[in-house]
């Protein structure tokens, strides 16, 4: 068990830091040793690295510009500030404390509301799910790091994005244009790279001004006192609720969390990326409640781990057994515990690694995610296809130099949600 | 001497056969799932691509299309050896979007039937058939629910309003949450909410009875129940996989080791546990098409 834990939050962690390798892809990775595992271990396992992997997103999102993973976005928007004033190296090992304190913090939310457990389906219901998106969507709009308009414009757009292709719960076509291409929707990945990987080469003179800040020195007691607890405790609690929301849970979290703090305290970037990295981490801990206590997957890589589990014998009586609640919060205290440590010292080590190489390293990411975006592109027979979106987002945003492209990509992931929730509002009332 | 240069032909011809014979069997495929990695479809395939291995085949990849649109555009444009499991849940669909073409030389291999299940949370066959009172009744995305629904409240005489949800996770949570009261369901995603969260599965759309969870109760298939004249409650899906990429001399071979892999113990413990109906192997392609009919009918 200790075992699956460890390899589960190494695995976590390199999924943090490598960005594209999404949890599901590295767990698809490690397949043959998954099936090796018995149930407790295997949620041990994917417990233990969904947590991992919200400790080290923002080392590469922060130093080099690239999200590490897909709740990273919003601190995309505050990298700029952070570089003007010299606060990077600051901010990255900062943060390290408020993933801890909001992985405390959600796995004793998650003890606190064990006695809710029956009440968290109700996060799914429509109008709830709809009502959530929404206040999302217009705290994204009045906060985001570009002009107001900028910001409603770029929401439209990612709701008209995610709308082309076929409605899979109606199957009617929209915004095709009779091209075959287009029915088979905007792929994600090219659009992503496109709009916000590409134009990342041209930061390259920005990396030697974070080169040239003032080396902070690894002073816990420096870096802990930076922290707002009050405003921690609270972004804890939106990740954590965020976390119910199915199809939401960590980019939701923090979206909100990045938006909230930023309201609060208009300037201070580093409290922002300190909020975005509390509630991430709580939202992937209680994310977890409603697979674990109730077998419902709010996402993809739940449903995937939770057939493998229900394979090995997993129930809903088994995995609410005090037992292995026991097991699972000790194992998730444990990989808090590993990354914190490890975090902050490792990302000393990549910051001080970036330092040096800076530009290669840039270079080399943004070519892995343009290589990891054909190669997906080969598999699905749509190489052409996704060039020519990969060759049109990145010209978009070179030529529009829009600074935070976040609203854009929250809608495009959100807005199939949003659409059918108020859907299916319409045909419950 | 005569007769001796006759054999000499023969067996000499019967040589040149050889390699001939032999090249038509696949040494390499990939195979392609339409679902998601955590479906039934995918554990299927994973399992096919272990005793294709043992019979020397090199699977080169288990590709999953989670997108039918992406799986149905895969299918056009494949040239190297591939096996695509498949169903007739897509025939019909406006625009043809997800359908593969489906012939006799295409099927090479039956996988099983799946049926659906009928359940209520908190309610059971007795609510369900009350004319009195209106249902709200959740499906997943796939299903052509509006005829089905319609064609019900005709029969139940009374509305039937059909509530989609995107997969069987969300459902879960919508009869958890009192959302909707009643579910079409896939076999295992229903036998485990009868297990885990005390769902009531009152009839499925198989032939006879099906095995729950816990080995000893069952669940009454339709034609047992008041709603056996109810319409489209024929309804399930029966897999297949489809050669695609490969000569008919090559497709043969592999058809061959295909029945070999699902005649084999393993993939016989498998399907009991997905609580599969096995069907005779003659009658594959007479289900293939008649499940393509029933699903036809129901998306047009």
């Amino acid at each position: 068990m200790f075992v699956a834990g460890l390899l589960g939050t190494i695995l976590g962690s390199f999924t943090g830091i490598i960005p594209g390798l999404g949890i599901l892809t590295a767990h698809m990775i490690v397949w043959p040793y998954l099936l090796t595992l018995g149930w407790q271990e295997l949620l041990v396992f994917y417990a233990c690295c969904l947590t991992a992997t919200q400790f080290y997103g923002s080392v590469v999102t922060l130093k080099l510009g690239i999200p590490g993973e897909i709740s990273s976005f919003p601190l995309l928007s505050s990298r700029p500030h952070l570089v003007e004033k010299g606060l990077i190296d600051q901010t990255v090992r900062t943060t390290v404390f408020g993933s801890a304190i909001g992985g405390l913090m959600g796995v004793s939310i998650m003890l606190l509301s064990l006695f809710a457990v029956k009440y968290f389906p109700y996060f799914a219901r429509a109008e709830v799910l709809f009502l959530i998106l929404i206040v999302a969507c217009v705290i994204i709009t009045l906060t985001a790091d570009n002009k107001w308009y900028v910001n409603a414009i770029l929401i439209v757009s990612g709701a008209v994005l995610s709308v082309v292709g076929i409605n899979e719960l109606t199957s009617a076509t929209r915004l095709t244009f009779d091209n075959k291409w287009l029915t088979l929707g905007i792929p994600l990945l090219p659009l992503f790279v496109g709009l916000q990987i590409l134009p990342v080469l041209l930061e390259i003179p920005v990396l030697k001004k974070i080169r040239n800040e003032i080396k902070i020195l690894v002073d816990v007691k420096k870096h802990i006192g930076n922290i707002k607890w009050l405003d921690t405790l609270k972004q804890s609690v939106i990740g954590a609720v965020c976390g119910l929301i199915p199809g939401a849970t960590v980019v939701l979290a923090s979206q909100i969390s990045h938006a909230l703090s930023l309201r609060k305290y208009p300037n201070d970037h580093a409290t922002a990326c300190v909020a975005v990295e509390t509630a991430n981490n709580s939202a992937a801990i209680t994310a977890l409640m409603p697979l674990l206590f109730l077998g419902i997957p709010i996402t993809v890589s739940e449903a995937f781990i939770l057939e493998f589990a229900e394979a090995k014998g997993f129930s809903v009586a088994g995995a609410t057994s005090i037992d292995f609640l026991f097991l699972i919060i000790l194992s998730l205290l444990g990989a808090i515990i590993f990354c914190t440590f490890t975090a902050f010292k490792l990302r000393t080590y990549i910051s001080i690694f970036v330092d040096k190489f800076g530009p290669l390293v840039l270079m080399v990411i943004v070519a892995w995610m343009v290589i990891l975006t054909f190669s997906q592109a080969d598999k699905l027979y749509q190489m052409e296809y996704h060039g020519i979106v990969l060759a049109i987002c990145g010209v978009v945003s070179l030529l529009t130099r829009i600074k935070d492209w976040s609203p854009l990509l929250f809608t495009f992931l959100v807005f199939g949600s949003i659409e059918q929730s108020f859907g299916r509002l319409l045909i419950l009332y | 001497m005569k007769k001796m240069k006759k054999i000499t032909i023969i067996i000499g011809l019967f040589l040149l056969a050889l390699p001939a014979v032999s090249s038509a069997e696949i040494t390499k495929l990939d195979i392609y799932t339409l679902g998601s990695a955590s479906g039934s479809y995918h554990r299927s395939n994973v399992l096919i691509k272990t005793l294709l291995e043992q019979e020397g085949i090199e699977v080169n990849e288990v590709k999953v299309m989670d997108n039918c649109r992406n799986f149905s555009a895969i299918y056009d444009k494949i040239n190297s050896p591939s096996i695509f499991l498949t169903d007739g849940l897509y025939q019909g669909q406006p625009n043809n979007i997800c359908a593969t073409p489906t012939s006799k030389k295409n099927v090479i291999s039956q996988r099983a039937m799946s049926v659906l299940l009928l359940c209520g949370q908190g309610v059971g066959l007795k609510e369900f058939t009350d004319p009195s009172n209106n249902i709200k009744l959740a499906f997943t995305k796939s299903m052509p629910a509006k005829k089905i629904t319609d064609a019900w409240g005709n029969f139940l005489g009374k509305t039937v309003t059909p509530v989609k949800y995107n997969s069987s996770g969300e459902i879960s949570a919508a009869l958890a949450n009192g959302e909707v009261q009643y579910a079409l369901t896939w076999t295992m995603h229903g036998l485990k909410s009868v297990r885990d969260s005390n769902l009531n599965c009152f009839a499925h759309t198989g032939p006879a009875d099906l095995l729950a969870l816990d080995g000893v109760s069952k669940i009454p298939s339709y034609t047992d129940t008041s709603l056996k004249d109810m319409p489209f409650m024929g309804m399930s899906v029966y897999g297949w996989y489809e050669a695609v990429g490969m000569s008919n001399k090559e497709a043969k071979a592999l058809k061959k080791i295909m029945q070999k892999a699902i005649d084999s113990p393993e993939w016989k413990e498998h399907s009991f546990n997905a609580r599969y109906f096995q069907v005779n192997n003659k009658e594959t392609f007479s289900w293939a098409e008649s499940n393509k009919a029933v699903w036809t009918e129901l998306q047009n």
